[in-house]
């Protein structure tokens, strides 16, 4: 086999070297195709990863027990109380969650400018909810709680956004020590900031593009908005809960925890849908997450339409490339025919130059790419990037196009009678 | 040979071998169609959103109590006032804002449309982007139970029409009520679209938008009322509580509003949450900048990989034919004239390319609106963005030419026909 092989793939190499600009421009066709598609997948699929991961930051093991998030004007709901903590607790005492956490919500402003917060009332495990280490500083302790009735200022942390909006441009860490005055209630309140979590998107200006303003999202739906402002929880004594978080142990213990709470507030539908009945509820982030993850990833593909075209664009230039070329060599081929080379042997020919050319554009399409990814991303602010973990598969795909690009013009064109080609020509 | 000659000749050329040129072509076809249609479908759905911004509801701006706050503190009249406050400064003249109220709601049959009673303040109809048919809103000298009726109300009440004078009945409210005013009936893509500017009856609306905003942490909400075209509205008599407080914008004035306004009723300790358009304000906004950046780099990229495809496919079909044009020589063709005959059928196959690029591009636009939810997506054909692309195809395509060309000019033709 290998005598046959040799010299077949020999020729193949040296008609190559024979037409260096016509290798080269083919060569660099596919590199291009390479770099755009390795660029695409990244964009795409890396992106939609890396929010997976990012989202499940949000608290992979943490369930809520909130007012669902439905706009139903006129629906009565009855808020949270200390009562149904207690009962909670009861509930799932034996089976030892991490912890069980209830917040308060509130909106105050900011003195003087009256500039909007959120305000989030939590015990100091609130934190144990989240998966977000600190940027600066420390979290909330007990220690905290207690200031709220000396004469100094109320200890707060802020979500890395809150801080970014109250301090445009200003270093987390350099936010600690802060004076913050907030009014809530009518009533004001004088803070210090001592702590900072760090942002846990990486992509936040993807999340904010079209909802700028947040305006749409709920108190209890601002944790990807990540801009609250934590207080002690006795900071706002006497108002209703707004929710309870549960935290699990292990992943594992998720699933028992939901029964249980489900005993508590019965799911009033199932999947999807228990989002869309006013009321009370029991949420398990980890599903949120899901549904995150699968919209995105549906989103993607829609919102990245221009981007699959491109690919699309990119498959069919390389594969058609190889028929124009081989449509372009068919008396070579059958001068090749009448010199008494197999059919079999031309085919084999073609396929190695097709291949070779496919694998050459790969090794110069991988640095084109890495290159492009990094002047798109210089030129405007959107995460262009090149991951050489989807260059494999893409120069796998490439290659697989460039064979079928040229495996099966060139068995046609091995197939022809050469007597006819080249008589056509002498006619 | 004369210039027209040589077209002639390029043009007839191309069609003798139809489907080795459309193989030819695709590569211009591509790159071109690729690099305009972002820019088509950007620059069209913005345009749509400043000259049709009302006619596509784009200015529209919803405020509710935030439904997982606690204690849900409900509007009130005083809260109308701060937002109304809150908006006056935006533009020119304060926009219409208005409070309403949703009293209830009924079906005359089964299987008829849902009617909605609705108290709301003066500005309602203005702040619903409604207008009046005939008569007029509730006045102080009107008796109790006069009200305005949306178009599709007397259909929803087995009536075959309603004027003002009529008297009228609602499913499940006992007071009777007097028609005073009738309002127009609204564009059936209007009446489809929700608060945040998404087409409700669009295929991709429940499978993708819907999951996809609730998830990131939109709320859902009920009301059907908006999109029915079956309303009664009374004149809100007392200072009570509002379900809603509405409002119409110009719509590059809408994300400063919502933000204003939330500001204004933050400042009294209210949780609301504001709906507004969430696509189409934006590509009015600041935010635009980005996405025209982006676009424009992908232009960039879309320009060069057309650009290598056109080379390759320009040096490809000049190589091919070697022996062709060694053959006109010999025929007695000039050097220049040689060089012409190639660089003209270079050109056109561009300018074909680029104008099926155009086609291509144009349709690849229209599909891209078609899978958007969002209503008021629409395409334009961005002329500065086909002529660059065109232009490239050309200057690359000529110069694809051009070395081949020189080579076979060059070329003893005697050479030329004894290579094989």
């Amino acid at each position: 086999m290998s005598s046959h092989w040799l010299p077949v793939a020999g020729e193949g190499l040296r008609r190559l070297r024979r037409w260096p600009l016509r290798t080269a421009l083919s060569a660099v066709t596919s590199a291009v195709a390479i770099a755009v598609t390795v660029n695409v997948i990244s964009l795409s699929q890396g992106l939609d990863e890396d929010i997976r991961r990012d989202v499940e930051r949000f608290g992979l093991r943490t369930l809520d027990v909130e007012a669902a998030s439905v706009v139903a004007p006129g629906t009565r709901v009855d808020p949270l109380t200390l009562a149904d903590l207690d009962r909670i607790r009861a509930r799932v005492a034996d089976l030892d969650p991490e912890a069980v956490v209830p917040r308060r919500h509130a909106v105050g402003t900011r003195i003087p400018d009256g500039r909007r917060v959120q305000l989030v009332a939590a015990p100091p495990d609130y934190l144990g909810t989240l998966d977000v280490p600190l940027a600066a500083g420390r979290w909330l302790t007990a220690a905290d709680a207690a200031g709220r009735d000396g004469p100094g200022p109320l200890a707060c942390a802020l979500d890395s956004q809150a801080a970014a909006d109250l301090w445009p441009g200003l270093a987390p860490a350099a936010c600690l020590g802060r004076p913050l005055e907030v009014r809530v209630a009518g009533r004001p309140l004088r803070l210090v900031v001592v702590g900072v979590l760090s942002d846990p998107l990486r992509y936040r200006v993807l999340f904010e593009t079209f909802d700028s303003s947040r305006g749409a999202r709920t108190l209890s739906s601002a944790l990807l908005a990540f801009r609250n402002v934590y207080l002690p929880f006795e900071a706002l004594d006497g108002a209703p809960l707004s929710g309870i978080s549960v935290v699990a142990r292990r992943a594992a213990q998720v699933e028992a925890l939901r029964e249980r709470l489900f005993d508590l507030w019965p799911p009033r539908a199932a999947g999807l849908a228990a989002f869309l009945e006013p009321g009370i509820g029991v949420f398990v982030r980890k599903d949120w997450m899901d549904a995150l993850g699968g919209s995105t990833q549906t989103g993607v593909m829609v919102g990245n339409f221009v981007w699959i075209v491109i690919v699309l664009v990119a498959a069919i230039l390389i594969a058609t490339l190889g028929l124009v070329g081989i449509r372009e060599r068919y008396d070579e081929i059958a001068v090749r025919r009448c010199e008494g080379a197999r059919r079999r042997a031309v085919a084999w020919q073609i396929t190695v130059e097709g291949t070779v050319t496919a694998l050459l554009g790969g090794a110069l399409g991988l640095p084109l790419g890495y290159l492009g990814a990094a002047l798109l991303r210089a030129l405007v602010d959107f995460p262009f990037r090149f991951e050489i973990r989807y260059a494999l598969p893409a120069t796998g795909v490439a290659l697989a196009l460039g064979l079928l690009g040229s495996v099966l013009p060139a068995r046609r064109a091995a197939r022809l009678d050469p007597a006819r080609v080249l008589g056509r020509r002498i006619t | 040979m004369p210039w027209t000659e040589l077209l002639r000749a390029s043009v007839s050329r191309l069609l003798r071998r139809p489907v080795a040129s459309l193989l030819l072509l695709q590569g211009t076809v591509w790159g071109v169609a690729v690099a305009i249609f972002p820019a088509a479908v950007l620059e069209g759905t913005r345009q749509s959103a400043l000259t049709r911004g009302a006619a596509v509801g784009a200015g529209r701006l919803a405020l509710v109590a935030d439904p997982t706050a606690a204690p849900r503190t409900p509007l009130t009249v005083a809260d109308l006032t701060r937002v109304e406050r809150a908006l006056a400064g935006l533009g020119s003249a304060p926009p219409p804002v208005a409070g309403v109220r949703r009293l209830g709601s009924g079906r005359a049959r089964p299987d008829a449309p849902e009617v909605t009673l609705l108290a709301g303040t003066p500005r309602t109809l203005e702040a619903r982007g409604l207008t009046l048919a005939a008569g007029r809103w509730p006045g102080p000298d009107d008796p109790p139970g006069a009200c305005v009726v949306e178009a599709r109300v007397a259909e929803a009440l087995g009536r075959p029409a309603l004027g003002p004078g009529d008297a009228l009945r609602l499913p499940g409210h006992p007071e009777p009520l007097l028609v005073v005013g009738v309002a127009r009936a609204r564009d059936p893509a209007l009446l489809r679209t929700d608060d945040l500017g998404f087409d409700t009856g669009h295929g991709l609306y429940e499978s993708v938008a819907r999951p996809f905003l609730l998830a990131m942490g939109v709320p859902s909400v009920r009301d059907g009322w908006k999109r029915s075209d079956a309303c009664v509205y009374v004149a809100l008599g007392d200072a009570g509580e509002l379900d809603w407080i509405l409002a119409r914008l110009d719509p590059p004035l809408v994300l400063r509003g919502a933000e204003a306004a939330r500001d204004a009723l933050g400042a009294a300790g209210r949780a609301v949450v504001a709906l507004h358009p969430l696509v189409l304000p934006v590509l009015l906004g600041d935010e635009v900048d980005r996405f025209g950046r982006v676009s424009w780099a992908m232009f960039l990229a879309c320009l060069v990989m057309g650009a290598v495809v056109i080379a390759h496919v320009g040096l490809l079909s000049v190589l091919e034919r070697t022996r062709e044009l060694a053959l006109r020589r010999v025929e007695g063709a000039t050097r220049p004239g040689v060089a012409a005959q190639i660089l003209v059928e270079g050109g056109v196959l561009a300018v074909v390319g680029s104008l099926l690029g155009f086609a291509l591009g144009a349709g690849l636009a229209e599909l891209r609106v078609r899978l958007e939810p969002v209503h008021g997506f629409d395409w334009v054909f961005p002329t500065g963005h086909a002529l660059a692309a065109a232009l490239v195809a050309l200057g690359v395509g000529l110069l694809a030419a051009l070395l081949p060309a020189w080579r076979a000019v060059r070329l003893d033709p005697v050479e030329g026909l004894a290579d094989e």
